[in-house]
């Protein structure tokens, strides 16, 4: 395991990084992002959630690492000591954006939460501290667009129980609306292909848009009818990819979120 | 499966949404720039921040190699190109000694902050561009491009044919410069009469700032 003193000594200098690049971080003001932990200590051995989340200005946004006409290399690590097993980034499901006619982004307005999952060494020794590590890079744009670039740290001491923190409302927030895989099983929703086009159908739905991750083939005519009103959404790949990857939002009556699900659809007829 | 595995399943992990890469998205109302590789380009009179009209057809017809960079002064991507390594201007001097024409086109509407004459005639003098900033202020030849980020090039041989669309390099971040520069791997192929071996990659930058018609 990294040792604590070189991991503080790293922070400082990560700290130190980013002071000194302070004249080019106006992003960071914009859409300042914060490292956050569920609970106030780590507990060896168990399943600790901590997320960098950004509050973004009124009238600006950052961006989903999905499909965007907005195109740009976006960059979200986590590290930790050694021994700890770090999740995959889960990213909350955008909100659809125009920023010109024929140009479709899909994009975080107000605020973001992107959690991670970390299992905790059980052999961690209780009232030692640990440190985490954010390197982030990202876009925030309203008409303009401006770069942030941050290098956070988070330091957390080993208990043998948790207790909340002042974030940890929100961090469960984010766990509940997190995109949730594809129900399996005695399920009305329906999600397939016909010929070269995907067909989703969600009962009780209102509206239903899908969201291409970004290794997926962009459907065609995504812009005008990839979001429907409605219980059905059929969008069509040309050309026909092997697979579609991505979000389907469905949004229902009287509810203020959209559901987000994973998609990963193997077409039939395809290797 | 381990706990942790089992917690990532529970949240659907498996998202594609956790992945870093970016591609462009297709516009529907527009043409896509993919499919222009190999057709003729489209023909087109601009004016520059200087007030020069300049003619596509014109410069080919004179048997000229014509590069066209979608511009915008306060995209950071673009200031990548410009301010934090100057890979337009040099590639702009370099190739205009072989007889190539260079013009950067911004699509923005002359009322937004990045559109009009006088931001892009202060980023000409700031990042001493020598070649024409051309005013699209219609979007109407972004448009027929399929233009949809800044920067986004095209290489259009002597006989008006587009022979490359895309990004400038292979680097999309704001902050580094790609190892592989597809514009000067496409221009030396055309200038030699040989097959531009990548003839398309995804553009990458801010979004066109188009009016909305």
């Amino acid at each position: 395991m990294v040792g604590f003193r070189a991991l503080v000594l790293m922070g400082i200098l990560v700290i130190a990084a980013a002071v000194s690049r302070s004249s080019a971080q106006q992003g960071t003001e914009i859409a300042r992002p914060r490292m956050i932990a569920e609970s106030t200590a780590i507990v060896p051995g168990e399943i600790n959630w901590i997320a960098v989340t950004w509050d973004i200005k009124k009238g600006w946004h950052t961006y989903w690492p999905g499909q965007n006409s907005t195109n740009f290399t976006q960059v979200f690590e986590i590290t930790g000591p050694e021994g700890f097993e770090i999740g995959k980034a889960i990213w909350p499901g955008p909100k659809r954006h125009e920023p010109t006619e024929g140009l479709l982004d899909h994009v975080y307005e107000k605020q973001a939460t992107v959690i991670v999952p970390i299992k905790a060494p059980s052999d961690l020794p209780v009232g030692s501290k640990v440190t985490f590590l954010a390197n982030l890079e990202y876009l925030v744009c309203d008409a303009l667009c401006i770069p942030g670039f941050a290098e956070l740290t988070l330091e957390l001491p080993v208990a043998r129980e948790r207790t909340p923190s002042r974030d940890s409302a929100l961090i469960k927030q984010a766990r509940e609306r997190a995109p949730k895989p594809w129900p399996k099983g005695e399920t009305p929703m329906r999600a397939r292909w016909e010929g070269d086009s995907v067909r989703f159908d969600v009962p009780g739905a209102t509206k239903l848009a899908f969201m291409p991750g970004a290794k997926s083939v962009v459907p065609e005519e995504l812009i005008a009818e990839g979001e429907v009103e409605g219980e059905r959404l059929v969008v069509r790949f040309e050309p026909k990819p092997g697979r579609a990857t991505g979000l389907l939002a469905v949004t229902r009556k009287d509810v203020q979120y959209p559901e987000y699900f994973v998609v990963d659809l193997q077409r039939p007829d395809s290797k | 499966m381990t706990t942790l595995h089992k917690a990532m399943s529970f949240v659907g992990v498996a998202a594609a949404a956790v992945s870093m890469a970016f591609a462009a998205t297709s516009a529907p109302d527009q043409v896509d720039q993919k499919e222009l590789v190999g057709k003729k380009a489209p023909d087109f009179t601009l004016v520059d921040v200087e007030g020069k009209e300049h003619n596509l057809k014109a410069y080919t017809e004179e048997g000229k190699v014509v590069v066209l960079e979608w511009f915008n002064p306060k995209c950071p991507y673009v200031v990548k190109h410009y301010e934090r390594f100057t890979t337009m201007n040099d590639l702009a001097k370099k190739y205009k000694d072989r007889g190539v024409v260079w013009l950067a086109v911004n699509s923005a509407t002359e009322g937004d902050s990045t559109g009009g004459v006088e931001v892009n005639q202060a980023a000409r003098e700031e990042w001493k561009i020598n070649h024409p900033v051309l005013l699209d202020t219609d979007g109407k030849v972004g448009r027929s491009y399929g233009a949809t980020n800044t920067p986004n090039m095209y290489v259009i041989s002597a006989e008006g044919i587009v022979q490359y669309a895309g990004a400038i390099d292979s680097d999309s971040s704001a902050r580094n410069e790609g190892e592989t520069n597809y514009v000067a791997q496409a221009l030396d192929a055309v200038l030699a009469g040989e097959t531009v071996e990548t003839a398309y990659a995804k553009p990458y930058g801010c979004s066109v700032k188009y009016g909305r018609n």
